[in-house]
């Protein structure tokens, strides 16, 4: 793909707005927030927003920071310092009403290994609070498109890591979440599963919902993304659309601005 | 139509949850089973469930009497440290009746309590007979206790050595540590092991505190081990009370401690999980 054309090929994805106005429709807000275990600081005071209805890509090499950005979204972690809003709730302190908002996927989605897939859906379903027959009713066409139709009535034990994922994704879903919180989502999958994946991310954003993904393949991002977060150590590098990156940076392709930022001497 | 999960309902789901789980386990059993005999297993179904979960309850009854058993023999033990033959109150009786003037018979108690010590101790019973002659030769009745008086089982816990309760001790604790690393089953659920669930749990807009608690539960709800645990205090205090105090401690003890023992096993899981975990956890 040719890095110059603009970044939104797909007429799916609306592009984003870096108009300064549009601050209030922003449904992620994440001001100077750090978090530290003992020592060690894995975020350091990062800031920046995602604007309603729009794809977000936040990249980070190994280690970055990006999984515990992801819990600290979640509400499963409580920042050291700052604060997360989402749609004007603060992450942790209304963590449980947070959670109507976000579906997430995590890098490694862990299932009860003696439930079905059907048995851990009408149970995410219950859990959301949501009419189980009618919602597994709302997911088949889903689930046919992701080619889970069969296997759905298997254990989760049986589930090879791709089936996880897409599992992992509807149940992310399920409730119909404003955004989607994706960590590293087509990490580990085939190429037909990443398409499926990246199609269905894609139809999803066009209905409204704003998607939040962290991942390693800059062809993804620049492919299906309107915004780009990149962080290294813990702090954030770079932020905002990818046409401002790259204007910014003065690099025609996001791998080369990536590389750049996250540059780090050789051991010795 | 959405609404709100409470407390409650949240903390149902997730118990039957883990049931599921426990009869899946099981299936997958049946299922490997199978397949290493290359023939069906019998499913024994709800019958082979209502089985296990007598087994468990004969298991728990069974742990009651080791501990009046220990009990009882550590009080013998503790009887002959201070110099006692512990013997039976009949061998007692003759012993008084032979010392009365007049009594003549060829019936000799002597060899008759060393037949019996012999036989329920083990031992020589030459040796044994000459210990209890030699005995009442040098010390009279002095040197006797009847088995009733010295061992006289749990109601007398309070008042016996040291070493009574000591030995008491050991095995509730035996009882406890078989309760508390029961967990879920005997089965491994390996992704558990390596990934807590509480990041997909916590990802529900449910009461935090009821999918901790639901957490701490579920092994009463998946192993039926623990149904029967409350049988256990039941038992011992009817032993040394009444069945009527033993039912009362059972409600007001045994529940508490089963479920104690639950949350331990779950916290050493997640001990276990946050220590030893594949994946890089920082504290």
């Amino acid at each position: 793909m040719d890095d110059k054309t603009p970044p939104h090929e797909n007429e799916a994805v609306r592009p984003f707005d870096a108009d300064p106005t549009r601050l209030s429709t922003d449904l992620v807000r994440i001001e100077d927030v750090t978090k530290s275990f003992g020592s060690k600081t894995a975020v350091k005071g990062v800031s920046f927003s995602v604007p309603a209805g729009q794809i977000c890509g936040l990249l980070g090499p190994n280690g970055a920071g990006k999984t515990t950005l992801f819990r600290l979204l979640m509400g499963i972690l409580k920042a050291t310092h700052g604060r997360i809003l989402i749609d004007s709730l603060d992450a942790f302190d209304d963590r449980v009403e947070v959670k109507r908002l976000i579906g997430f996927l995590p890098d490694e989605p862990v299932f009860y290994s003696y439930l079905s897939g059907r048995e851990i859906l009408e149970l995410s379903a219950a859990m959301h609070g949501l009419d189980v027959p009618d919602t597994l009713q709302r997911m088949d066409p889903l689930l046919h498109q992701l080619r889970l139709g069969v296997d759905i009535y298997d254990y989760a034990e049986d589930y090879s890591r791709g089936m996880k994922k897409k599992l992992g994704l509807l149940l992310a879903m399920l409730h119909e979440p404003k955004l989607l919180v994706l960590d590293e989502p087509t990490n580990g999958l085939d190429v037909e599963s990443t398409h499926l994946f990246y199609n269905l991310i894609s139809e999803t954003a066009a209905a409204g919902t704003t998607v939040l993904f962290s991942t390693h393949l800059m062809d993804h991002v620049t492919r299906l993304c309107s915004h780009a977060v990149i962080i290294n150590e813990g702090s954030l590098v770079a932020n905002g659309s990818l046409a401002d990156l790259r204007s910014e940076f003065s690099e025609v392709s996001l791998e080369e601005i990536f590389l750049k930022l996250t540059a780090r001497p050789p051991q010795k | 139509m959405k609404k709100q999960p409470t407390f409650w309902r949240t903390l149902r789901l997730l118990l039957g949850a883990a049931r599921k789980r426990s009869t899946g386990r099981q299936t997958r059993q049946q299922e490997l089973l199978s397949n290493r005999s290359g023939k069906n297993a019998t499913d024994w179904g709800g019958i082979g469930f209502v089985l296990a979960a007598l087994l468990m309850v004969a298991l728990n009854v069974a742990a009651a009497f080791v501990l009046r058993t220990a009990i009882t023999s550590a009080q013998r033990v503790e009887a002959e440290r201070h110099g006692k033959i512990v013997v039976s109150r009949t061998f007692l009786d003759s012993m008084a009746w032979y010392a009365r003037p007049g009594n003549l018979s060829n019936y000799d108690p002597f060899s008759k309590e060393a037949n019996d010590i012999a036989r329920d101790y083990g031992g020589s019973k030459p040796a044994i007979e000459h210990g209890l002659r030699e005995a009442e030769r040098t010390r009279g009745s002095e040197a006797f206790v009847a088995s009733q008086d010295a061992a006289p089982g749990l109601s007398a816990l309070a008042t016996s050595g040291p070493f009574v309760p000591m030995i008491g001790s050991l095995v509730l604790l035996w009882w406890l540590a078989m309760l508390v690393f029961q967990g879920e089953g005997l089965e491994l659920d390996l992704q558990r092991r390596r990934h807590p669930m509480w990041e997909w749990l916590f990802s529900h807009p449910a009461p935090p505190d009821a999918i901790f608690l639901a957490e701490m539960l579920s092994p009463i709800a998946a192993n039926p081990i623990y149904w029967g645990a409350p049988l256990f205090v039941v038992m011992i205090y009817s032993f040394a009370y009444n069945v009527a105090l033993g039912l009362l401690a059972g409600v007001l003890l045994g529940v508490p401690i089963t479920i104690a023992a639950a949350c331990l096993g779950k916290a050493c899981e997640i001990a276990v999980t946050f220590r030893f975990a594949p994946r890089s956890r920082v504290p």
